[in-house]
């Protein structure tokens, strides 16, 4: 090889290290550039977030049920050099209006002065002491108010349990949330609808962008980023129903209870109340840990016998059936004998010789236990499943019971098998049949609309913001229980008898058809459950809505239950309420 | 207009500097002592430019008539720097004298290439004996020793590029030239080796035996006569191998390539027994650059974020976040090529390389058109040393390499890697215009 070739050789080798280095720049500055854009930003850029306004929820006429309010951050932005003594009189003044001690407040400032980053002098500022404060933002350069918007529940504890709180992240949570875009501080939808609309509801953070240097140190402020609020939630619920229901649940001895309220013709919930409701506001505290809060919503969660109210299902099996018809009587001496066994009806002295109506009306046990016993355990059973006993009704919120069946099918074998004194108990409501309000809303809205089933929903519109537009819920028909039309029509009549002349008179409303059904449950855990199941109309128009109310331990379904249905239905009927 | 000058070198020098002084006066802004930085760089570069001058007109071939004293003086600074030299962050590397620092390692490489030019020029005849190649490393040996004990690795290193570019230049046997690198490959990886078992298994155990003990064996006699042994292991299967083949493979080369081998596993003994804790942890860095967020692992990743957030067109003069913040270290002097990327982008990095191209490339059309084999193999070296500064520099903005600390020559802050290189390449313009005299 010549000196010459050698040299160009060396010169290769050279140009194939400058190539690399080449390729190298290409990959970082061209190919990788966002990435490594977005790395320097976040090396220099520190930002103090507002939190943005959450989305809010309404009723369906417009009433706020879950808002913001504004709230003011007092923040303080070292400056370069700001004197000892400019700092002293700062202190004083910010003592004064914050109501702590000047020698506190002047050791944060300087300390944020020697380290050249922001503190955040107070939280959670109410407005008259802003106006004070910004004024004070004139004389003192350096002192910025942010404003973050914090959850507010006008209503208090008003559908508590359907709205949910705001909470802080669990860790484990936190990874996931984190690739969400939220910040550790970032308070997040912990329950109910909080959580189930999380991602709706979650506005996006403004704030005020600063640039940082390698230190931490604060070298100038670069911008505000405006923020975005949520989007609103407009629910299927009556504020108004909703209200009544809580507030007559409230009244009630044990305070104790549960009320749904359900459009028949639709599944549309109305009210969905559990009680007693918590407070979502109290979880806002910055150390939040409210005292013992029941999360357990006894109107979807909690199961119980139903009682009196299934004599609508046994005679509807029974007359369906051919089994009897609305002419049988039955000769109620106050008591029934089967075998060695002796039940007993409510009215000890007995109803004497009764029909069908009657039956229902007063609620005759006798009545029915041999009514149940001609009907047979095969097809209450039956109906049980049917009427939507022993499985949920699909509404989309967390926790939801699907209570139990009673009958010969899912009884065990052998030793417990199903006997006839078991019938005997079914018939009434007893023994093992449970359910939880909700279903038996459901039951019920399904006899107003005569045999239509719809699967009960929350969600009447989300608005989203900008051109998005706006999302409606449809009904979801589930289908029809197919009965007789005539037995639809026994049934309406027995159960306007109910209200008209029966044992549910307190739950009539002037002007309105109400029907309805009280039970009184007998249970393990003290004093009988209260329960009326009922609907309403306009005379002559279709069923508008459809309760269930029952109070824990109330007593009489028809003293205690049927005055808060009546309230309801009252609340429902009424003029809606100027949308705000 | 003179013909002895070459307009295209002359340009892009002039280019770089103005490049370096930008990228300097914006890096160096934020800094405390701005303006004594700028003025210090500007009477640096008005120094550097009289020493250019003045290398352009003197007669390079005084040089080699002068090399023993030019060797004896190179050894003479570095001992010197030992003796009475000012201390900055563990390095014993600068001169105060009068307000001026100086770096005796930076003179002392030109001065080396001068010599080892000298040294092969006259083995011309001889240059393919291996003793010639020995002969060249002996020679570098007491500036390379001398610089270690600063100690300032990077810089010791860039004599290895130095010494097989003028070694290859000057028409050394490639087989020798191989086995340098088979030594080098042999002493340097298992340096790395170690380092990256460190880092792998920070305890030192949980590893796999055979690894420990191989690593452990550093420390023991017992695997070094194991070692030993490899030769006479390579040279037994070298004669099955030639046997089987039926081919004609002298046992006298595999020995030879056991025994270069056996010597730089001694070596690399002695590196890993003399490295800094510094040193080890840049190495790290390298090696698993996550696991040390903070530190050397630091400083690599800030340089890349700097030069990637710089993209096509950059931020602009004066606007590099990573550099102006602080993010960057060594802003305006090892890493000052992020600075650039960071503000000028895709387009300035890459033209700023371009400029280093051409500028190199000039040098060796000098060596092509040198009047004499000196002038040739001075004009390789210098050629080699700033290819190799800028690779590494660059290659350490990009992330490529390790953090090295070696100035980008021309353009980073500091007085003596700018005299040292406006020296070398007014040596290389000297012989440029002597190829004129000579042609006429």
């Amino acid at each position: 090889m010549k000196a010459a070739d050698r040299i160009e050789t060396l010169w290769s080798i050279i140009g194939l290290g400058a190539a690399i280095v080449a390729i190298k720049l290409f990959d970082l500055q061209v190919m990788e550039h966002a990435a490594y854009w977005g790395a320097a930003e976040r090396n220099r850029v520190q930002v103090i977030y507002e939190t943005a306004p959450r989305g809010r929820f309404f009723d369906r006429n417009g009433v706020l049920l879950a808002s913001n309010r504004l709230s003011f951050a007092l923040v303080y932005f070292p400056r370069e050099k700001a004197a000892e003594t400019e700092l002293a009189s700062l202190s004083r003044a910010l003592a004064r209006e914050l109501r702590v001690k000047p020698g506190d407040i002047l050791d944060k400032l300087k300390e944020a002065q020697k380290e050249a980053t922001t503190i955040r002098l107070a939280e959670d500022i109410p407005l008259r002491e802003m106006f004070r404060l910004s004024e004070l933002k004139v004389r003192y350069p350096g002192l910025y108010l942010v404003h973050e918007a914090q959850r507010d529940y006008p209503d208090g504890s008003l559908a508590g349990h359907l709205l949910g709180y705001l909470g802080k992240m669990e860790p484990k949570a936190w990874r996931q949330f984190k690739r969400l875009g939220y910040r550790i501080d970032s308070r997040v939808g912990r329950f109910g609808l909080e959580k189930v609309f999380e991602d709706v509801l979650r506005g996006q953070d403004g704030g005020i962008d600063l640039e940082v240097d390698a230190r931490g140190r604060l070298q100038r402020i670069l911008g505000r980023r405006e923020g975005a609020p949520g989007n609103d939630v407009y629910l299927t619920i009556d504020a108004a129903v909703e209200r009544a229901a809580s507030e007559g649940l409230a009244a009630t001895p044990t305070r104790r209870g549960a009320a749904v309220a359900i459009d028949p013709g639709t599944g549309a919930l109305l009210a969905l109340v559990s009680a007693p409701e918590f407070d979502p506001g109290d979880f806002l505290a910055k150390e939040a840990a409210p005292g013992k809060v029941s999360e357990f919503d006894r109107a979807i969660s909690g199961t119980y016998p139903p009682g009196s109210t299934f004599k609508i299902v046994v005679g509807a099996a029974g007359l369906n059936e051919n089994k009897f018809n609305t002419t049988d009587k039955v000769l109620c001496k106050g008591s029934f004998e089967l075998g060695d066994k002796i039940f007993l009806c409510w009215k000890h002295t007995g109803h004497g010789l009764i029909s069908w109506f009657r039956a229902v009306a007063q609620s005759c046990d006798v009545y029915f236990y041999e009514m149940g016993l001609r009907t047979g355990a095969d097809i209450i059973e039956d109906y049980e499943r049917r009427f939507g006993f022993g499985s949920k009704t699909g509404v989309s919120l967390p926790g939801e019971a699907a209570g139990k069946l009673a009958g010969p099918d899912v009884s065990p074998r052998g030793r417990g098998r199903w006997r006839q004194g078991d019938t005997v108990n079914l018939s009434i409501g007893q023994g093992g049949l449970l359910a939880t309000p909700l279903q038996l809303a459901d039951m019920v809205a399904a006899v107003s609309r005569r045999g239509e089933r719809w699967r009960p929903y929350y969600t009447d519109r989300i608005v989203y913001a900008g051109e998005l537009g706006t999302y409606r819920q449809k009904p979801h028909r589930l289908g029809t229980i197919e009965l007789k039309p005539q037995v639809w029509a026994d049934l309406e009549t027995a159960l306007a008898l109910v209200v008209s002349s029966g044992t549910a008179l307190a739950a009539a409303v002037p002007g309105l058809d109400v029907r309805g059904k009280t039970g009184t449950a007998q249970n393990p855990h003290g004093r009988d459950h209260a329960w009326f199941v009922g609907y309403a109309s306009r005379p002559g128009k279709p069923a508008r809505i459809a309760v269930a109310v029952l109070v824990e331990n109330g007593g009489h379904g028809g003293s205690v239950a049927a005055p808060i249905a009546r309230e309801m239905f009252k609340a429902a009927f009424r003029a809606p309420a100027k949308s705000s | 207009m003179r013909r002895d000058i070459d307009w295209v070198f002359w340009g892009s020098l002039i280019l770089l500097v103005a490049f370096g002084v930008a990228a300097v006066a914006s890096a160096a802004s934020p800094l405390p002592h701005y303006g004594r930085i700028l003025s210090r760089q500007f009477k640096a570069l008005g120094v550097g430019f009289l020493v250019f001058g003045l290398a352009w007109r003197w007669p390079y071939p005084v040089y080699q008539g002068q090399a023993k004293a030019i060797y004896a003086a190179s050894l003479a600074l570095l001992v010197l720097v030992l003796l009475v030299g000012a201390s900055h962050k563990g390095h014993r590397s600068w001169i105060e004298l009068f307000h001026v620092t100086l770096q005796p390692s930076e003179l002392a490489r030109v001065g080396f290439i001068i010599i080892l030019a000298d040294y092969l020029s006259r083995r011309e005849k001889t240059i393919s004996r291996p003793e010639v190649v020995g002969g060249a490393i002996l020679l570098a040996l007491p500036v390379l020793l001398l610089i270690l004990k600063e100690p300032d690795v990077s810089s010791a290193l860039t004599f290895v590029p130095i010494i097989l570019a003028m070694l290859f230049c000057a028409g050394a046997k490639l087989e020798h030239l191989v086995g340098f690198l088979l030594w080098g490959a042999v002493a340097g990886g298992l340096v790395l080796a170690d380092l990256f078992y460190e880092a792998r298994y920070p305890g030192g155990e949980d590893a796999s035996p055979a690894l420990v003990f191989f690593l452990e064996a550093f420390h023991r006699v017992v695997a070094f006569l194991a070692f030993l042994a490899l030769p006479f292991a390579a040279a037994v299967l070298w004669r099955r191998l030639a046997q089987f083949l039926g081919a004609r493979l002298p046992l006298a080369r595999a020995l030879r390539w056991a025994a270069i081998a056996a010597f730089g596993f001694l070596c690399a003994v002695a590196a890993v027994h003399a490295l800094k804790d510094y040193q080890r942890r840049r190495f790290l860095a390298y090696l698993s650059p996550h696991s040390h967020a903070s530190g050397a692992a630091y400083h690599a990743q800030q340089s890349k974020i700097a030069v990637g957030s710089g993209g096509f067109v950059g931020k602009g003069f004066f606007s590099g976040t990573q550099s102006r913040l602080g993010f960057l270290p060594e802003r305006h002097t090892d890493f000052i090529y992020a600075v650039i990327g960071e503000e000028t982008g895709f387009v300035g990095s890459m033209g700023l390389l371009a400029l280093y191209l051409l500028l190199i490339r000039r040098i060796l059309a000098a060596a092509k058109a040198a009047p004499d084999r000196f002038g040739s193999l001075v004009c390789s070296g210098i050629a080699a040393m700033m290819g190799f500064e800028f690779l590494v520099n660059a290659g350490m903005c990009v992330g490529l390499n390790p953090v090295a600390g070696l100035p980008l020559p021309l353009v980073s802050y500091g007085g003596s890697s700018l005299l040292a290189t406006f020296w070398a390449l007014g040596i290389v313009a000297n012989v440029y215009s002597r190829r004129l005299r000579m042609e006429f």
